[in-house]
């Protein structure tokens, strides 16, 4: 029986691998579903063998247990939301508004910043709904989308940020969020979990992170692979034209369900009228919209995107065959002898298991956490007491922002094939900002915000909240500046052309990585040298999966795609 | 003489009735009144809202006059409302002076009664036996709440009644916290038991207790609201999957992950508002084959965006699918001819 738990965890890996790395060409939840049945055969097998019948009918109970509808059903409801929004013309008027915006004294400039920040501040239950809506507005910033405000660089930047941001606002969102899995579990402790514990922990190292999205495309990214994005400079000849800008029109409907959507989802956060369910709440705002908006329900359907849906259903089937089966308790105990290697310790285990989803980013962040979440649960009181439960909250905030975020680099499908697409760049162009701001800046920066503002309870006169949130502003300048300092040197080191600019990337992720495991080990351990060490020694271990798995080059790629034997 | 369809081909009409959209979302209404009789108030008023609506649109364009007819049964079913609502207050006046709780035991005729009441998750049924105006026993027939409600919970209630031989509140509420409707269901299982044996006991009118559950069933509250919200989210997205699934050639569009990288690569990229080909891969989720086919006129046909697809799904590929389907829709509806069948 005690293998039963190390042949399953080995089946759902395997597939997983072989599914990122290219081998199995199906959809990933596909994929899981095949996994699961697989678990629960060879689980029934071993458990005839060793208890009989009765313990081969007892797991449709223990595998089905493990299933979380609320986060499935916000999401379900949350994406009929922002569907009526999009049907009714919802995101014209916020193009409409945001020329108003531009007009205004905070300019170009500011209002970019806005717009590469609107989907944290929206904070959709999927990034690629505001994703979806305003790329195609950013494009037309270039020249090549008629505007030609931006140059070709700086529409790069504007793009992979904006995407960066949206592929993480799922995180924070209040419904039907990634981060809310995890506020359920911690929930069994802190009273205020299901009120969002992880919301600003993830909104704030989200943005912080965006930023340096934008400063590794404009200095690293664009000097790896010169010649991967194929966006059209402006002639000089029209360089310095001005383009007519072209009228951005509403419907009165789109200002209607705009009203609509912010007021659902205020309702939804503040609970003004007494606590109900956040899904009534959104399908009462989503019907409303029909209503008043007068869209179809075909227009309403037209919102629904399936892949977070799915992918959130299949990640808790496979997470509960797993459960069943002993697949989590054999990850457990491979963790738990990671804890008894000398130089990792607990903070080095810990600092390699939240980097797991930027490691392994499967197409939607939900698959992977319902089936990791509970293991993370898991270090803290309720089984192997690494962790207290202050300690599990800072480092179920590291972990969640990081898994939130992985869907933006994954080649399966994942989100920032969106900005990749509109960008016109060959997959992965995107992969080594992203992996490197989740693992370098945000997983941290969570940490440090929940230890030092979301734990402490503060009384207005209480000397430790100014102490703590001065401490928050050093580890931002800290964190940020350190790697600033990392991306500027690093492409100052850059050749034109030479294979080693992809070793000096790598040489920064490690280094990256291993402040970033350094600073986890801080947030959880305070200060404890020895656990330090062990957590920069886990997180070079996790950047080094994670930065040798950055594509060295692209363009063989695209070629052997447009041409060779694929087409 | 030529058999209707429904008669000749009975599967086949089913089948032809299930790929009709309308016709599934009727039955999606059909089975969750089935299952949750709480719900059907809230169903009734919606399709009665969309009737109207539909009914109203047709009265101004072709001058039909289901919308009178409509207006008409609305009518009907307000004074059956009405009339049984005055049934209802009357009989539940005169019950307030038999109700068996508490001293009301003394009209309770010795004899053993099985009563119901709901519970959370279905009927709870109770037996009770009554001696010398005293409840002696109370045995429970039937308790579907059993998964959610500590087991000791239900037993301590029924001590307490035993001890006072009549039906009282409990004495200790806290410890029924989160089982409310649990605890009110057995109480109301066994009030209805004990007044079974109350000679000469009002009761609601076979008209009135069909008409009430028929059109209202259970009063709607935030439970049933929360549940139907789920339930309605659930089922259009199982449409929006099934949709795609009964379309033959269009079923790889299910696992479209919305990731644009065919847009990337689509020589077309934008038409109409619709970004290519991705856009005509989710038209094809909604069944609205006749946009397919509009917009297909703008592809190029070079199968960039299969290669680029992660899972494989190609513009050429669901356009080729959307005319199949959209020629079958046509043939049924009796426009096609038999050429075109060949």
């Amino acid at each position: 029986m005690e293998y039963l738990g190390y042949i399953n965890l080995g089946i759902f890996l395997a597939l997983m691998l072989s599914t990122l790395f290219g081998y199995i060409r199906t959809p990933v939840q596909t994929v899981l579903v095949i996994s699961t049945i697989l678990c629960l055969i060879v689980g029934a097998i071993f458990k005839y063998a060793a208890y009989g019948i009765d313990a081969v009918l007892l797991m449709p109970n223990e595998f089905l247990g493990g299933i979380i509808l609320h986060p499935i059903t916000a999401l379900l409801t949350g994406l009929f939301l922002a569907g009526g929004l999009k049907a009714s013309g919802g995101f014209d008027a916020l193009k409409v508004l945001l020329r108003f915006l531009r007009r205004s004294p905070i300019g170009l400039v500011g209002t970019l910043v806005i717009l590469i920040n609107l989907p944290v501040i929206s904070s959709l239950p999927c990034g690629r709904i505001l994703a979806a809506a305003l790329l195609p507005l950013l494009f037309t910033f270039g020249f090549e989308g008629g505007l030609g405000i931006l140059t070709k660089s700086q529409l790069i930047v504007l793009i992979g940020a904006f995407t960066r941001n949206a592929m993480g606002s799922c995180g924070p969102s209040p419904i039907g969020g990634v981060g809310q899995i995890a506020e359920g579990f911690l929930g069994s402790f802190f009273a205020t979990a299901s009120d969002g514990i992880l919301r600003a922990p993830q909104a704030f190292s989200l943005m912080l992170g965006t930023a340096v999205v934008a400063l590794f495309l404009k200095l690293i990214s664009q000097k790896i692979y010169p010649n991967d994005v194929s966006l059209r400079e402006a002639p000089d000849a029209m360089a310095a034209q001005k383009f007519a800008e072209p009228e951005i029109k509403a419907p009165i409907e789109g200002y209607l369900a705009l009203v609509i959507f912010v007021i659902s989802l205020l309702t939804a956060i503040f609970q003004p009228l007494g606590k109900m369910p956040v899904q009534s709440v959104l399908v009462a705002g989503a019907l409303l919209m029909v209503i008043v908006c007068r869209i179809r329900l075909n227009d309403l359907l037209e919102g629904i995107i399936l892949l977070p849906v799915t992918a959130m259903a299949a990640g808790f089937l496979a997470a509960g065959a797993l459960a069943a089966t002993d697949g989590f308790k054999a990850l457990g105990q491979i963790l738990n002898s990671l804890v008894g290697v000398q130089f990792l310790g607990v903070a080095g285990m810990l600092a390699i298991f939240v980097q797991f989803q930027t490691i392994l980013p499967l197409s939607c962040a939900r698959i992977l956490t319902a089936a990791l979440v509970p293991v993370l649960y898991l270090f803290g009181p309720a089984q192997f007491d690494f962790l207290n439960w202050s300690q599990l909250a800072i480092v179920m905030a590291a972990y969640i922002i990081n898994a939130t975020t992985s869907c933006g680099p994954s080649p399966l499908g994942g989100g920032g094939m969106m900005g990749e697409g509109t960008m016109r760049a060959e997959t992965g162009f995107i992969k080594g900002a992203y992996t490197f701001a989740s693992m370098a800046i945000m997983a941290p920066m969570a940490a440090i915000f929940m230890k030092f503002l979301n734990l402490s309870i503060f009384q207005p006169s209480d000397p430790r909240f100014l102490q703590d949130i001065k401490m928050i502003a050093a580890f931002a300048i800290l964190i940020a500046g350190v790697n600033i300092l990392l991306l500027v040197a690093g492409s100052k080191l850059f050749n034109k052309e030479s294979p080693n600019n992809y070793y000096i990337q790598v040489f920064g992720f490690l280094l990256g990585g291993s402040i970033s495991g350094a600073i986890l080990a801080f947030a959880v351990f305070e200060i404890d040298a020895v656990k330090i060490a062990q957590g920069a020694v886990g997180g070079f271990i996790a950047a080094a999966l994670i930065g040798f798995m950055v594509p060295r080059s692209l363009s063989k790629r695209m070629t052997s795609t447009l041409s060779g034997p694929e087409l | 003489m030529t058999l209707p369809r429904p008669l000749r081909d009975p599967l086949g009409f089913l089948w032809s009735a299930f790929n009709i959209r309308e016709v599934r979302l009727v039955l999606y209404a059909l089975i969750v009144a089935a299952l949750f009789p709480s719900s059907r108030y809230i169903l009734f008023v919606i399709i009665g809202i969309t009737l109207a609506i539909v009914w109203f649109k047709n009265y101004r364009k072709t001058g039909s006059r289901k919308i009178l007819y409509f207006f008409g049964a609305v009518l009907l079913i307000k004074l059956g409302y009405f009339i049984s609502y005055y049934d209802v207050t009357s009989v539940d006046e005169a019950r307030i002076i038999k109700r068996p709780w508490g001293a009301g035991i003394s009209q309770v005729l010795d004899g053993k009664y099985v009563g119901e009441g709901q519970g959370f998750r279905g009927p709870i049924k109770t037996e009770v036996e009554v001696k010398n105006n005293r409840i002696v026993s109370i045995k429970t027939l039937e308790y579907s709440d059993l998964i959610s409600v500590k087991d000791n919970q239900i037993p301590v209630f029924q001590r307490e009644i035993l001890e006072k031989g009549m039906l009282v509140r409990p004495s200790e509420p806290e410890m029924f916290r989160g089982a409310t409707e649990t605890l009110t269901g057995y109480v109301n299982a066994i009030a209805s038991a004990l007044a079974k044996g109350i000679p000469d006991f009002p009761e609601y009118s076979v008209s009135s207790k069909v008409f009430l559950e028929t059109f209202f069933g259970k009063a709607p509250d935030r439970v049933t609201i929360n549940a139907l919200a789920i339930l309605f989210a659930a089922f259009m997205v199982f449409e929006y999957a099934l949709q795609s699934m009964l379309t033959p050639g269009t079923g790889r569009s299910i696992n479209c992950y919305n990731c644009a990288s065919c847009v990337g690569v689509c020589p077309v990229k934008e038409v109409e508002g619709v970004q290519m080909p991705m856009g005509l891969v989710l038209l094809t989720r909604l069944g609205d084959y006749d946009r397919v086919m509009e917009l297909s006129k703008y592809c190029v046909g070079c199968g960039r965006c299969a290669t680029k697809c992660p899972i494989g799904n190609s513009g050429p590929l669901v356009i080729s699918a959307a005319f199949q389907a959209a020629r079958q829709k046509k043939l049924e509806q009796g426009i096609g001819s038999e050429k075109e069948t060949a």
